[in-house]
């Protein structure tokens, strides 16, 4: 028995090893860029978001010709999506898709 | 006052039309040209040593390169490797676009929203078609993420979908409208210091020193918003390749 942990132990000290190899810790920051750079995505995210669901009903409105209807519904959905993805944002979720725990730390 | 819009006006230097498509070599094309042979013959000037021990010239490459490496290592993960070369080159392009731009009558690419369009519809387009590569059809469940009750997912599948389609606008709006307002304030206090000028020379000395202050901002806001293009582009590779 002590000795299969034994080689379990070596076998996994050659596995870091080998990762530690192939994939190098990346290096931490310690500057403000990164918050920096969240701020700077949350303006354009609250903005663009809402103009691109506008833009969006508009042209479908164009097509059904149902105006204004479906570029008020999607004007309505993309200020909630704006306001999502901020709050994604500022809780550092990031954009990407889905709504994780907040980040151990 | 000179006119502050005046220095985003695109010169045509050698007038060009094939087949009633107009493309001449503007002035923007030819910084695009400067800043892509200033990167290439500069990183390479750089790196024609390789010595064990870095000069100051190939520590910065270096460091330029492990910055962008790291990023990618951290954002996209190992999968990301292969495109590296291309995050890489995006990041040159963007940073050289910013910074040269601050030079005296050099001429800005990256404030041209069709300029930064052309690099967000491109990276988008790559991305969706990667994930669809990738995935298949699966593809689509991106935009329905786990854990969600099943009424809310009629709410968050189109939230999901409009973000998804306002990711170009979004990533080239940022750095064109930082880049133009930074210019457009410069341009604008310059104003403002030849006007006074007519009055006392005294009373100019306040916005010439608002414009050095706002010089250094400049350099910040360049190297920011060719990181946080480069990085956004990261994270749109890690959603195409690994969902979630």
């Amino acid at each position: 028995m002590s000795q299969d942990d034994q080689k379990l132990k070596e076998m996994q000290a050659q596995i870091d090893a080998l990762r530690d190899k192939t994939q190098p810790k990346p290096v931490k920051r310690t500057d403000d860029s990164e918050a920096m750079s969240l701020g700077m995505r949350a303006g354009t995210e609250l903005v663009g978001t809402i103009l691109v669901a506008g833009a969006i009903g508009y042209g479908l409105d164009q097509l059904f010709e149902t105006k204004p209807w479906i570029m008020v519904a999607m004007l309505v959905l993309g200020i909630i999506a704006a306001f999502y993805n901020v709050y994604k944002t500022t809780m550092n979720q990031g954009t990407s898709v889905g709504f994780k725990k907040p980040p151990e730390t | 006052m000179a006119d502050p819009i005046h220095q985003f006006v695109i010169q045509d230097l050698v007038p060009l039309n094939i087949g009633g498509i107009d493309v001449s070599f503007t002035n923007s094309a030819l910084w695009m040209v400067i800043a892509a042979t200033v990167t290439t013959v500069g990183l390479s000037f750089a790196m024609r040593q390789r010595a064990l021990v870095p000069g100051r010239f190939q520590v910065f490459a270096e460091n330029m390169y492990e910055f962008v490496a790291n990023m990618v290592r951290e954002n996209v993960g190992s999968q990301g490797r292969q495109y590296f070369p291309f995050i890489f080159t995006l990041f040159c392009v963007v940073l050289m676009g910013n910074m040269m731009g601050l030079i005296p009558y050099s001429f800005t690419y990256t404030s041209h929203l069709a300029v930064t369009a052309g690099l967000a519809l491109f990276i988008f387009l790559w991305v969706t078609a990667l994930g669809f590569y990738k995935h298949g059809l699966h593809f689509l469940n991106f935009f329905s993420p786990e854990g969600v009750p099943f009424f809310l997912k009629f709410l968050v599948i189109p939230l999901e979908m409009i973000s998804y389609l306002a990711r170009p606008l979004t990533l080239s709006m940022r750095l064109f409208a930082n880049m133009m307002a930074g210019h457009l304030v410069l341009k604008v206090f310059a104003g403002f210091c030849v006007s006074l000028m007519s009055v006392t020379i005294v009373a100019s000395i306040l916005p010439m020193g608002f414009n050095v202050i706002m010089i250094a901002f400049e350099c910040l806001i360049a190297f920011l918003q060719a990181y946080v293009f480069t990085i956004l582009t990261c994270i749109y590779f890690h959603d195409a390749l690994e969902m979630h």
